[in-house]
């Protein structure tokens, strides 16, 4: 069968650092002002925030990027075919095809995408990351690709690997024996806005 | 069911909010980030790229000392990652480590030695050579010399790297050794420590606890004052794991901190109040019989008799008595064959005394759990199920943070920390956690045959003991000052006595470091340092139980210069190029000692492998219950404090953060400054990156206080007292108890004032700490 990649994050380990965020912008070369990974306080108005009164509190992280989602509306909705979901399960851009109209930003319920409004900033202003990451300009949509440079050499997704509480894995969901797939079973992994019938292939265990 | 997705907003408005880019991604605002011209666009990816990966370390005082493998392209870092360790569970890195790129290729760099040309503080700076620099600071130093003798130099260092040579350690001892200069150092961190590592015979950062890799087969876990899952971020999934494996994880601490969001029981205690919890759980494990006695009677001092005059050990020939059971009399503690009593009061040639246990017991019996809910602000019934878990949930340990540690007595709860773990038996075996493991400077710092080649020294001055000695001149006629690895202004206390009371008595500051912070603001002479990626050098374990070697992964930027190479400029203009070889054959000879040595581990061996283990695995010490203390027990019960009334652990509120001190009617709250992930101390303070996360300082205040004040959310306050004030917005976080404000350490610059100008340098004699959070401040709208 062929792969079906998906990754699982246990909510129980992650300490909201903000590893993978920052580990995903180094690799990914993603400019000042965007996050592909996003690391959310439930219910909070800045990071970090907790909901109660104190000492009656609780506080829950959720790291967010694109679910890789099987039924994906961004694929379905991307009038140049830009979008795609390739043979391994992965949600992925051509970005020499994205003609930055946004359509699949409206359709993606999880806001897993940003947009180049301006030529991309970086500091430093050299590029960085790994070789083989795609140039993204101006105008155009990017987001997470599962760390398609790192995973198509044999290698595994950066925030993956940088995750200092162990709390992000990656596999192939078609292969039972995988750790991803034992996790799902046994903790009943959820998955974000269910009744979107959008089938992320990102599980949350808690 | 799926709960999360109603309970996470996934809309655009909350994601920004939630990871605070709105600003950011609005092009708008950028608080905290002062020039707009570092945003330039990036340039096009280079074709026919060269590329080559080099393993270094990164190593600020977070002390976990991660291992980076960090690809260059072109001669440019472009990525850094966790490199493999000789124990997989020791790969590390962090969202700080990950930013190194910004840090190294900052618009900010600093990149020549520049002096100074307007006045102090002023910001006018014109660029130098080096050879103009050195030669400056060989001339006044030698000046100053002549006419006051060495002693008018204080080398000034804290810990911002734990690079043996570039760091504040080995190589600004040798400098500072060969000028016979004042070297000013330490003050942070040390107070629980000193009461704790007292009864092992330790050193207050020797590696006396498991390593961290042994903590997963922990069954109770207190962390105390320990927000570990932000300030040591790598130590976390050591705890997790042993959580998973079933363990009780508890955490004492005021704030609602991520950590204590991990916990199944957390004791949100008033600050300054930790040492009652103890003395409250010391009274629970003796009460019901909880303790493990033949622990306490065979390794630890308690069957010791103690006089009721002197409070002193009861002696034969130097040898600790204790009351024999068979014979009815008392005996040398080692005597063999002995059933010792635990308990009892005694007469030894007509001396009455008794036992050091039962003095304990009658030192904690006030300590009822009521008492103690008085005293801290937690339920009763805490203090049982605390105390129960450590001494029957076994193996259990207790690591403590610095949290605690910023309290005026912090040593006493040192003390009642060690002595809990000793009387429950929680020593020596897989599953123990004593205090903190730091390998650090075991085997290490102390060569001081290398430190000291010349056979002279530097007049050691604890950094809490500077600030005086410099405006009374006494005891050293200290004129100027070398600051290296500190962000001294930003890092200790009352800094409106340093701007002042000290600076005008200086001639001359020379500081060293990567960026403008706010100490360099203030020097005479500012140079700029190498980063840690870009030079080569043997490095302090911290946290894991090895020997390291950084590579130099790059040239330094500009014309930055690695500290070694800096402070042999300057002793080659004195006449001492003698003492600084190259860094190489500096550290080959550093590394030279026994412990090394016996294993085998050369300098040429390191080069080669990088990351040696010189610890056994695993690293569980005391195993044979032997300790380093005069006796070889553990020697809980501390002769050199009875003066003090302080011989066993006692509660004593702190000098200021107490509810009833008299401060409390004019400044109602406290103020903690606790570290936060986005910072070790003040490094990493303007990092883009870790800004669009965390972009400016905030006071957290509970809505509760802040109301009372008519404070809204987000609008600018005041915080001060009698010293000094800051002014910055106010956050309502749920998360702060009432009664207290916090602030983020380590943030270089307010729009007004800075939060040391709040903090005071009283310290206590035995212990010579900063009490960082033991200060009394309110707040009011700015
Ligand atoms: S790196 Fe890991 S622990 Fe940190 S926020 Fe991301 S998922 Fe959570
Ligand atoms: S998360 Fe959004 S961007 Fe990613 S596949 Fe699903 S709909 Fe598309
Ligand atoms: S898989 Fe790669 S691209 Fe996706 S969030 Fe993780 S680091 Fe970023
Ligand atoms: S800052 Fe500390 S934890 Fe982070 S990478 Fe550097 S050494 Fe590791």
């Amino acid at each position: 069968m062929a792969k079906k990649y998906g990754m699982v994050i246990d909510l129980k380990r992650c300490i909201g650092c903000h590893t993978c965020a920052v580990a995903c912008k180094l690799e990914n070369n993603v400019p000042m002002g965007m996050f592909w990974n996003r690391v959310l306080t439930r219910e909070a108005s800045s990071i970090d925030l907790p909901q109660g009164n104190y000492p009656n509190l609780s506080r829950e992280y959720l790291p967010v990027a694109c679910q890789h989602c099987e039924n994906a509306p961004c694929v379905k909705v991307c009038p140049v075919g830009a979008t795609y979901k390739d043979p391994e399960g992965r949600v992925l851009i051509n970005y020499e095809r994205c003609i930055g109209c946004r359509y699949c930003m409206t359709a993606c319920p999880y806001n897993a995408r940003v947009f180049n409004w301006q030529e991309p900033v970086r500091i430093p202003a050299h590029d960085y990351g790994s070789a083989g990451v795609p140039q993204r300009k101006r105008g155009i949509v990017e987001k997470c690709s599962f760390c398609e440079q790192l995973v198509n050499a044999g290698g595994e997704p950066f925030c993956v690997t940088c995750c200092p509480a162990r709390a992000r894995k990656f596999g192939d969901l078609n292969d039972p024996d995988s750790e991803v797939a034992r996790l799902i079973r046994e903790r009943h992994g959820e998955r974000l806005l269910e009744d979107r019938g959008t089938k992320p292939q990102v599980y949350y265990l808690r | 069911m799926n709960r999360m997705s109603t309970n996470f907003k996934l809309s655009r408005r909350s994601f920004l909010k939630g990871t605070a880019a709105v600003a950011a991604a609005a092009g708008a605002g950028w608080a905290g980030l002062k020039a707009p011209g570092w945003l330039q666009p990036a340039t096009a990816a280079p074709p026919g790229v060269q590329e080559k990966v080099v393993r270094t370390i990164c190593s600020p005082n977070c002390w976990q000392t991660c291992n980076h493998l960090v690809t260059v392209r072109d001669g440019r870092v472009v990525k850094t990652a966790p490199a493999p360790m000789p124990d997989r569970e020791y790969d590390r890195i962090c969202l700080r480590g990950l930013s190194h790129i910004q840090r190294i290729y900052h618009p900010d760099r600093l990149k020549y030695p520049m002096r100074r040309t307007g006045a102090r503080g002023e910001g006018k700076w014109e660029r130098i050579s080096w050879d103009q620099a050195f030669n400056m600071i060989a001339d006044k130093f030698k000046e100053l010399r002549s006419q006051y003798g060495p002693q008018a130099v204080a080398v000034v260092h804290q810990s911002g790297n734990y690079g043996v040579l570039n760091g504040g350690y080995a190589g600004a001892y040798r400098f500072a050794g060969i000028l016979e200069s004042v070297l000013a150092s330490g003050s942070v961190d040390q107070a629980i420590p000193t009461g704790f590592a007292a009864a092992l015979g330790m050193g207050i950062f020797d590696a006396y606890s498991n390593e961290c890799a042994d903590w997963v087969n922990a069954r109770t876990i207190i962390l105390w004052g320990s927000a570990c899952a932000e300030s040591q971020i790598n130590e976390w999934h050591f705890i997790q794991e042993a959580v998973e494996k079933g363990a009780h994880l508890v955490v004492i601490d005021p704030i609602y901190t991520t950590t204590a969001q991990k916990a199944r029981t957390w004791v949100n205690l008033r600050p300054g109040s930790d040492t009652a919890f103890a003395l409250g759980m010391l009274n629970i494990i003796i009460s019901n019989k909880l303790y493990d006695a033949d622990y306490a009677l065979n390794n630890t001092c308690a069957p010791f008799l103690v006089r009721e005059d002197t409070r002193l050990f009861v002696r034969e020939k130097e040898k600790p008595l204790v009351w024999d059971t068979v014979t009815s009399r008392a005996v040398p503690f080692d005597t063999p064959g002995i059933k010792p009593a635990l308990e009892g009061d005694f007469a030894v040639s007509g001396v009455k005394c008794r036992t050091v246990f039962a003095r304990l017991k009658e030192n904690v019996r006030d300590y009822t759990p009521e008492k103690v809910a008085e005293l801290t602000g937690v339920k009763a019934e805490l203090v049982t199920r605390v105390a129960t878990l450590l001494a029957t949930n076994r193996p259990g340990g207790i690591k403590f943070g610095f949290g605690a540690d910023r309290y005026h007595h912090a040593d006493l709860l040192g003390q009642a920390l060690i002595t809990l773990l000793g009387l429950t038996g929680n020593i020596g075996k897989s599953g123990n956690i004593l205090g903190m493991f730091f390998a650090g400077f075991d085997p290490m710092v102390y060569n001081a045959g290398w430190l000291f080649p010349a056979g002279t020294f530097p007049k050691v001055l604890p950094l809490i003991q500077l600030q005086d000695t410099i405006i009374k001149q006494n005891p050293y006629p200290i004129k100027a000052l070398y600051i290296t690895c500190s962000n001294l202004l930003v890092q200790t206390t009352e800094r409106n006595k340093w701007l002042k009371e000290v600076w005008p008595k200086v001639d001359f500051v020379v500081a060293v470091d990567q960026f403008f912070n706010n100490t360099l603001n203030y020097a005479d002479l500012i140079l700029p340092a190498a980063h840690y990626y870009e030079t080569e050098e043997v490095v302090l374990a911290g946290d894991v139980p090895y020997i390291m070697y950084r590579q130099k992964a790059v040239d330094p930027v500009g014309e930055a210069k690695p500290d070694w190479e800096i402070y042999k400029g300057i002793a080659s203009r004195l006449g001492f190029s003698q003492y600084f070889g190259t860094i190489e054959e500096e550290s080959a000879k550093w590394l030279d000692v026994p412990l090394l040595r016996q294993q085998g581990i050369t300098y040429q061996r390191l080069r080669q492998e990088q990351a040696i283990r010189f610890l056994p695995k695993p690293y569980i010490p005391w195993q044979d219950g032997k300790f380093k203390t005069p006796t070889g027990r553990l020697e809980f019960y501390l002769e050199k404090k009875v003066k003090e009334g302080e011989e066993l652990p006692v509660f004593k509120w702190p000098l200021e953060a107490g509810p009833d001190n008299p401060l409390a009617a004019k400044y109602p709250l406290t103020l903690i400054t606790r570290h936060e992930k986005f910072r070790i101390h003040s490094q990493y303070e303007n990092q883009p990156w870790l800004r669009e996360l965390n972009p400016e300082p905030v006071a957290d205040l509970n809505p509760g206080e802040a109301q009372k004040r008519g404070i809204a959310d987000g609008a600018m306050v005041e915080v001060f007292n009698d010293r000094g004030h800051v002014v910055l917005k106010c956050r309502y976080n749920e998360a702060i108890p009432p009664g207290v404000v916090h602030i983020q350490q380590g943030w270089w610059y307010y729009p007004a004032g800075h939060h040391q100008e709040l903090t005071h340098a009283n310290f206590k004699a035995n212990t010579l700490n900063y009490s960082f959070f033991d200060v009394r401040v309110d707040v009011k709208k700015a």
